[in-house]
């Protein structure tokens, strides 16, 4: 099997690696954004003094725009870019920052994911390169994969979306004066930060320690447990690929942009032999390439667009890698 | 006709029998191509494909046998109870359960331990895939007994190499029978494949890639109408309707038929290297894109025909049916109605391992050609 697609991602997701991650440890400089600033005029620190998760990097980014992929505010030293587009939504909603300065940044997060959808989790994300590194080094044990039943495919595959909106339903709330002074509003902050694995993996790997657990009241400790289980989840990405990505809510976000963006999978039917190679090779279990006998495109929503099924399909030009309609690579 | 030589000579010479013979690993006998070769080999045996395409021999076995059961299984089966040749040093049999004549086959066998893989109804059904699988695994576990080698990881790894090794090869030759470049015949193309049965799979893929470096600087086959043959297997030596029409000026540029193209035709892509994946892409190989009568699924056969129909630049299709095959009788139309689009015609052509018919099968070939001729100027 020619291999060519899958070794071109390895190299740009390591490149993206060492940029996103350790770029700030190499500049360390702070360019600032092109945009205005995004400021609420209050002082952060009054409104939630105890923002545990923040005191992290304290530092600032080299360029303080948000990227739709895990380019976490917690990468050490303050990292490249500023955060994820997620983070960028629901600080912002808590807040109550005027739109006026945030639609910059949600135009420029919009044109990124129209571009690319999840080709930024198959080849830029850090906290996928991990995982396939996880499942590289699985493979070199010889350990085989497991294989999540359609159920548990289904119930991720669910799951991430209500992540989603939870969290941003989350941030819109803890800012109601109701709130105000519970303590609630407080340990809510940026709810999928907290439970998000980028937290506690990224730190570490640029040698800071993140704040591991928060047991100051009820709701802070239920978080803490939740954030180890999602760590949980993450670490069970060495058994299975790309398991976290299954249910990162970044993700379905972007996914929202895997129909009707510019990446596109395609099939032609004709030359397809049902073999169910796309299947087998896939990494998050996507069935759409090999079920579908009728759609030309057969982009699923939770496809990182990682591209292995186009290189492993045995048929010439049965599957292409569309970009713009012009393309990229075909089986 | 020379450039064919080396499989010609292994499948009408008794050298391959004697090859075996002088060697200690068991040779387990196959039928159809579902169980797979790369679980076999693995598995310490030497695959052989008993599949027969013997006129004799079915008559023979009408004694034991009902005699409404199609020539193929007859044909093996007369051949199976006169063990002789490689029938004589079969280790086991393994018969996947395709048919009704297949499934009952074990029942009339003697002499020879058969094994009995089942398939699934659907290759769409839920499961289906999981139920072969075990039955693969069953299988691998059936030859290790015999062979006291366990199909493991490296050995499973080496097996589904070569087995890739030997359906790149054929790719290769059938590159080498599209339009503008058809450099080899559909007879000597079944001749090849029919080696493939018994052969040695490294010295066979060997031999095949000589022999497709050999065509690419070969002069082309004379024009003529491009035919594409689908249908039921023209087993070795029942092949005579290829040299009919071959005979007549006309070209067998494609075929879809479990005995020649559909065997060699499918690699074996695993998602990673370790034993249990490497077992279920050997497994889904041998189901998944085989265009069988036997699955209620039809889908892939037409999408199949059609998609050989525009690569191969057809322009006629021989319905091949064995005389009391329902099985593929009840796709004849479903393919005819899938061509009528491509404006392609479609002969049917019903016979049986006898020669009689042969003059009536000319005179009815003369006419498609006739028509296919005129279509196409």
């Amino acid at each position: 099997m020619n291999r060519k697609i899958t070794l071109t991602r390895r190299i740009v997701q390591t490149a993206f690696f060492a940029v996103l991650m350790y770029g700030a440890f190499v500049v360390p400089k702070h360019f600032g954004s092109p945009f205005p600033e995004i400021d609420s005029g209050v002082p952060r620190t009054t409104l939630y003094p105890r923002d545990r998760i923040l005191w992290v990097s304290g530092q600032e980014s080299i360029i303080d725009l948000y990227l739709p992929v895990l380019a976490c505010r917690f990468i050490a030293r303050g990292g490249t870019f500023k955060s994820c587009a997620l983070h960028v939504l629901s600080e912002n909603l808590t807040w109550k920052t005027s739109w006026k300065l945030l639609i910059p940044h949600l135009t420029f997060l919009a044109i990124l994911s129209f571009l690319f959808a999840r080709a930024w989790c198959g080849w830029v994300c850090p906290l996928g390169a991990i995982e396939d590194a996880m499942s590289w080094l699985r493979r070199k044990l010889n350990v085989a994969p497991w294989h999540l039943s359609a159920g548990w495919q289904a119930f991720l595959g669910n799951l991430r979306h209500i992540l989603l909106w939870l969290s941003l339903v989350i941030a819109v709330v803890i800012a109601l004066p109701i709130f105000g002074g519970t303590g609630v509003n407080d340990a809510l902050f940026l709810f999928y930060c907290q439970l998000c694995p980028s937290r506690l993996v990224y730190p570490p790997l640029g040698g800071v320690n993140p704040c591991w657990y928060d047991f100051s009241n009820g709701v802070t400790m239920f978080m803490s447990f939740v954030g180890w289980g999602m760590l949980g989840v993450f670490f069970l990405s060495f058994m299975v690929p790309r398991l976290w990505c299954r249910l990162c809510a970044v993700g379905a976000l972007l996914s929202y942009f895997n129909r009707g963006g510019l990446m596109s999978l395609e099939k032609r039917h004709r030359a397809c032999t049902s073999c169910g190679s796309c299947r087998r090779v896939c990494p998050i279990q996507i069935e759409r390439v090999y079920l579908d006998r009728e759609h030309r495109i057969v982009t699923d929503s939770q496809c990182t667009l990682c591209l292995r099924c186009v290189e492993a399909c045995p048929e010439k030009g049965c599957l292409t890698a569309k970009f713009a309609g012009l393309r990229l690579t075909e089986s | 006709m020379s450039a064919v030589g080396y499989f010609n000579e292994i499948v009408t010479t008794d050298r391959r029998v004697r090859e075996l013979g002088e060697q200690d690993r068991p040779i387990v006998g196959t039928m159809c191509n579902f169980p797979p070769d790369a679980v076999i080999l693995a598995a310490g045996a030497v695959p052989v494909r008993v599949d027969a395409g013997d006129f004799a021999a079915a008559g023979r076995a009408e004694e034991f046998i009902p005699r409404d059961v199609c020539p193929v299984c007859k044909s093996a089966a007369g051949l199976l109870a006169e063990r002789e040749g490689i029938r004589g040093k079969l280790a086991l049999l393994v018969i996947p359960a395709v048919c009704d004549a297949k499934r009952k086959l074990p029942s009339v066998v003697n002499g020879v331990p058969v094994h009995v893989m089942q398939l699934p109804v659907s290759k769409r059904a839920p499961g289906a895939e999981h139920l072969w699988l075990s039955e693969v695994e069953r299988l691998a576990e059936r030859v290790s007994e015999i062979t006291r080698t366990k199909a493991d990881r490296p050995s499973l790894r080496a097996a589904v190499e070569r087995v890739n090794r030997r359906q790149r090869a054929f790719r290769g030759l059938l590159a080498l029978r599209r339009p503008g470049e058809t450099k080899i015949s559909g007879m000597d193309t079944s001749v090849v494949v029919a080696a493939s049965f018994l052969d040695d799979i490294d010295r066979f893929t060997d031999q095949l890639e000589r022999l497709v470096a050999e065509l690419r600087n070969a002069p082309a086959l004379p024009d003529g109408p491009r035919l594409m043959v689908t249908g039921a297997p023209m087993i070795y030596p029942n092949v005579r309707l290829l040299g009919l029409v071959e005979s007549m000026g006309a070209h067998v540029v494609a075929d879809s038929t479990c005995s020649c193209t559909d065997r060699l035709y499918n690699p074996i892509v695993p998602q990673e290297w370790n034993l249990r994946e490497l077992m279920r892409a050997s497994a889904e190989n041998t189901l998944l894109p085989t265009t069988c009568p036997c699955f209620t699924d039809i889908d892939d056969r037409l999408n199949r025909v059609l998609h050989f129909v525009e690569e191969f630049g057809v322009q006629g299709v021989i319905y091949h049916n064995l005389r009391l095959c329902t099985l593929f009788q009840f796709e004849t139309n479903a393919v005819r109605e899938a061509l009528q689009g491509s404006h392609v015609p479609v002969l049917e052509l019903q016979t049986d391992y006898s020669a009689e018919d042969t003059e009536q099968i000319r005179t009815r070939l003369q006419a498609f050609l006739e028509m296919v001729v005129s279509r196409r100027d």
